[in-house]
């Protein structure tokens, strides 16, 4: 009952696709091969100026009762908040049992250009693509910084604070999912960077579900 | 080399304000009183769509050897831009040795009104309330700004291994100064950071100088 399937389809590797989910409904990204990062954007449905802050919502979930790190934290983020002066609560995560994620920036022209790549495609590519159907473009998203799901991605504690990225851990099947807490608009990019370890130096496609949420969620909508 | 001081001012505590840099000078953050943060971001002064992305320098400047998270070489707007909008000239905390672990700075977060609610301070103010004040200097409302992702100069804070946020007291003392040379037209949008709850300001806020200046 609780599994209830509303929408499935396949975004295929190295490209973005946008599409709405309503509050209470739950959504599933799955490894649909696996070793792949799914780079994912989210936006109140009823007014796009409303974003998610990936960031703000890894400190937002570790700073709360009862306890620091009890919703979650920056590499297990639990509750995802929208930018200031909204702030509002518009997903929980509700599944995550690998629970490798970067809370950061996606990849772009820039980050190709610096790797020796200039003109390959990024994540910049699939977002401006996936958003053009909502007349959404890049320069509207205010910040790059997106939930990158199953990249395996840490900062060092120490020295100028370097990234250490080192291949996926996710495997075909594994997911995580979300209940919406507001009507969304998700974007999700199949990263398409091939020069890194981040994807395992291939790109591969990405699973969407949408299911009906759970009971809880549906007495909160009440 | 002789400094032409254009503008020379000190931001109060717990306020925010803005400053006009143009392409070519150089913007100072001078610590008036020690162990202060201060959280900045930058607008190009021709298109305020195209503005700092912290974390984004962040990894730019990690890809290049040049910094991270904890300090920063280069800062580079937001796609689609992705321009260098300054550079950091001098950085007498991040480039010295002061005995840190780390480069002493922070590419991330502020302090925001959600924050302090699930903190059990609800009402407190924030960087989110400096912020909307200094956006309004230049006709902008916080729904069409973005300052959640900032530098917050000598904020020394960093992602522990459980990933939560850990923040240690600033090693800046009084009289340090970090530069950032202007390498197009900007607006600087300045927080000097109002928390007085955790060591970020070690407990106290205190005021900021800053000043506009051409070398030459």
């Amino acid at each position: 009952m609780s599994d209830n399937l509303i929408d499935e389809f396949v975004i295929p590797k190295c490209s973005g696709k946008a599409f709405k989910v309503n509050r209470g409904q739950r959504l599933r990204v799955i490894e649909y091969e696996g070793k792949q990062v799914a780079s994912l954007m989210f936006f109140n449905a009823h007014n796009y100026k409303e974003q998610f802050m990936a960031e703000f919502s890894g400190g937002l979930s570790y700073m709360q009762p009862p306890n620091m790190g009890s919703v979650g934290s920056h590499y297990r983020l639990g509750e995802l908040y929208s930018k200031v002066p909204y702030e509002n609560l518009m997903l929980r995560v509700t599944d995550n049992k690998l629970g490798d994620h970067f809370l950061g920036t996606h990849c772009t022209k820039k980050t190709m250009e610096i790797q020796g790549v200039p003109g390959h495609r990024s994540c910049s590519d699939n977002f401006s693509d996936a958003l053009q159907e909502f007349g959404l473009q890049l320069k509207d998203v205010y910040s790059p910084s997106v939930l990158n799901a199953f990249a395996n991605v840490t900062i060092d504690q120490k020295g100028d604070g370097v990234l250490h990225v080192e291949p996926p851990r996710s495997e075909q099947g594994d997911y995580i999912e979300f209940e919406a807490e507001m009507d969304v608009l998700v974007a999700v990019s199949a990263c398409p960077d091939d020069q890194s370890v981040i994807n395992d130096h291939s790109c591969k496609a990405i699973q969407i579900q949408i299911l009906e949420g759970s009971e809880s969620a549906e007495k909160a909508a009440e | 080399m002789a400094e032409n001081i254009i503008e020379d001012i000190v931001v109060p505590r717990c306020s925010g304000k803005t400053m006009k840099v143009n392409k070519g000078q150089v913007f100072r953050v001078i610590a008036h009183e020690g162990k202060q943060v201060v959280d900045l971001t930058f607008l190009n002064a021709s298109n305020y769509k195209e503005h700092f992305a912290a974390e984004h320098s962040a990894v730019l400047n990690s890809m290049q050897g040049i910094g991270g998270y904890y300090r920063l070489n280069k800062l580079y707007s937001k796609p689609p831009y992705e321009n260098v909008m300054a550079k950091v000239i001098s950085d007498s905390v991040g480039d010295g040795d002061r005995g840190g672990e780390r480069g002493g700075h922070f590419m991330m977060c502020h302090c925001s009104k959600r924050l302090l609610d699930h903190l059990g301070m609800p009402g407190t103010r924030t960087c989110s309330d400096n912020f909307a004040d200094a956006f309004k200097e230049i006709g902008l409302n916080q729904e069409d700004t973005y300052d959640e992702t900032i530098f917050n100069v000598w904020m020394q804070s960093w992602i522990g291994e459980d990933g939560g946020m850990c923040s240690a007291p600033p090693l800046v003392e009084e009289g340090d100064s970090i530069d950032f040379l202007a390498e197009m037209d900007l607006i600087a949008v300045i927080s000097v950071c109002p928390d007085e709850t955790s060591p970020c300001n070690d407990f106290k806020a205190k005021a900021l100088r800053f000043q506009v200046l051409e070398e030459g």
